[in-house]
């Protein structure tokens, strides 16, 4: 019995992983998700003690694969800066995900009922990597080449008046949505000083938990889980909740292959002795 | 109840092709591996095109008459010259260097240097157990991988074991994070499948 099962076939183990997975996504069963006092909550602290007119620079750094992890986490952050009356720049270091974000990020401010170019400013994506970053920091309207992402002069938006240098007297915040490089690196080597929040893929959260614990990050999100806490946060539950019901089976799942798997080669090695 | 948009059912179909591997590799399959890598290409060239060439020579080159910065470009355009015939590709070199350079030129010469803050954080507030717990498994860790002591001795050879029983626990940490990180992808492409597609959900 157990060669049998430690043999099955791949197709059946995927067949069983997708059921757990569509299972729980058309037909939610509602769990219950906890709250991380060490990743979350700073995250939510940070955000609610910033005051009205305060900017943060949002970075979309992660393309259209990351999508289900992050976006839901750009929505949900971006609620609660309207909610606080928190200006919004948002740019990106990757040339894909703001794109694909763009309509997302304009159909969420009009629902908040911001207003472009008062309340929130998109200014693209910009190549050049570091040194474009590291130029804004001094010459910001340069830096960015002094138009949005729609070829809106920057003289034309008014919210840019108050952004000439991307440095702590400006910007209350970095909130960087990563899935890779560049990404959380730019900021924390060259702009040290301005507070960075980060809302990461599941995949690189134990590699920027150091980050967490020596104040280089004052916030972090993590994947699907982290946004699922956040929207629960702020009150708004929404799509990463309702998707964490299929994320927990699946899990539970893989976990349960896992001690299979092992009791199975404990039992197949005694036999064999 | 099916999308009509063109688009939709042409993102669903490659979904499925590339999904169909886990059956058997197939054309379709490759077809659309290629597709996407194709297509990643050249969307990556018409970002960088529009969003910085572009403006860069509109606005600043001819705009501004900052025509010195075409200096930079040609020294950029060096890089191509890897492509060449090999008596010239020594000239990539030069941006190669000059970017390369100024990068950890910069990192090293700014003020607090990440590692540096990271070292520091490794023996801030020994006041509590787990701190403790992080500097020993950092020192074992960092012994582990000194390769010119012998680890003959019983101590070393205790310490070694020690850290590699640490770092399989952070590689499994780590594991258990990528699980979940492609679980919310696969996650997300039956959601557009459910959703965008058949229109049997709606979030």
């Amino acid at each position: 019995m157990w060669e049998k099962l430690a043999n099955i076939d791949n197709r059946i183990l995927y067949l069983l992983v997708a059921l757990c997975l569509v299972i729980p996504i058309v037909k939610p069963i509602g769990m219950p998700i906890s709250i991380n006092e060490d990743l979350t909550v700073p995250f939510y602290d940070f955000i609610e003690s910033l005051s009205e007119g305060d900017i943060v620079l949002f970075d979309i750094s992660y393309s259209a694969s990351n999508d289900t992890e992050l976006t839901p986490m750009v929505k949900a952050v971006m609620e609660h800066c309207a909610k606080k009356g928190v200006k919004i720049i948002v740019a990106g270091q990757w040339e894909s995900g703001l794109y694909f974000t763009k309509s997302i990020i304009e159909e969420k401010a009009e629902e908040l009922g911001l207003i472009y170019g008062e309340d929130w400013v998109n200014i693209g994506f910009k190549a050049g990597g570091t040194a474009t970053w590291r130029l804004m920091k001094t010459k910001f309207w340069e830096g960015a080449m002094g138009r949005d992402i729609n070829d809106v002069p920057f003289e034309d938006l008014p919210l840019m008046h108050r952004v000439q240098r991307l440095d702590a007297d400006t910007f209350a915040a970095i909130i960087c949505f990563t899935s890779g490089s560049p990404g959380d690196g730019t900021w924390i080597t060259y702009f040290p000083e301005i507070p960075l929040l980060t809302g990461q893929v599941a995949v690189q959260v134990a590699s920027r938990m150091r980050y967490l614990q020596t104040g280089q990050m004052k916030g972090l999100l993590a994947g699907m889980r982290g946004a699922a806490e956040y929207e629960q946060l702020i009150g708004h539950l929404d799509v990463a909740t309702k998707l964490m019901d299929a994320q927990t089976l699946a899990h539970l799942l893989v976990i349960f292959f896992i001690v299979l798997g092992n009791i199975g080669y404990v039992a197949g090695r005694r036999r064999n002795a | 109840m099916l999308t009509p948009e063109l688009q939709v059912w042409v993102a669903a179909f490659a979904t499925l092709a590339i999904f169909s591997f886990l059956a058997k590799e197939n054309p379709f399959y490759r077809f659309f591996e290629f597709t996407v890598v194709g297509m990643a290409a050249a969307h990556a060239v018409v970002m960088e095109w529009d969003n910085y060439t572009k403006p860069f020579f509109r606005d600043y080159v001819i705009g501004e008459g900052q025509y010195y910065l075409l200096t930079a470009a040609a020294i950029g355009l060096l890089y191509y010259t890897r492509y060449m015939n090999p008596e010239y590709q020594w000239l990539s070199r030069y941006p190669i260097a000059l970017s390369v350079g100024s990068g950890i030129g910069y990192s090293l010469a700014y003020d607090p240097r990440p590692f540096l803050v990271q070292i520091r954080g490794t023996f801030s507030d020994l006041s509590h157990i787990n701190n403790w717990i992080y500097l020993v498994v950092f020192f074992l860790v960092v012994l582990y991988f000194v390769f010119t002591l012998g680890k003959e001795k019983p101590a070393m050879q205790a310490a070694s074991r020690s850290a590699r029983y640490a770092m399989m626990i952070y590689f499994g940490i780590a594991f258990g994070n990528t699980v979940q990180g492609r679980f919310s992808l696969l996650i997300g492409r039956l959601t557009f499948l459910l959703q965008d597609w058949l229109h049997l959900i709606t979030l």
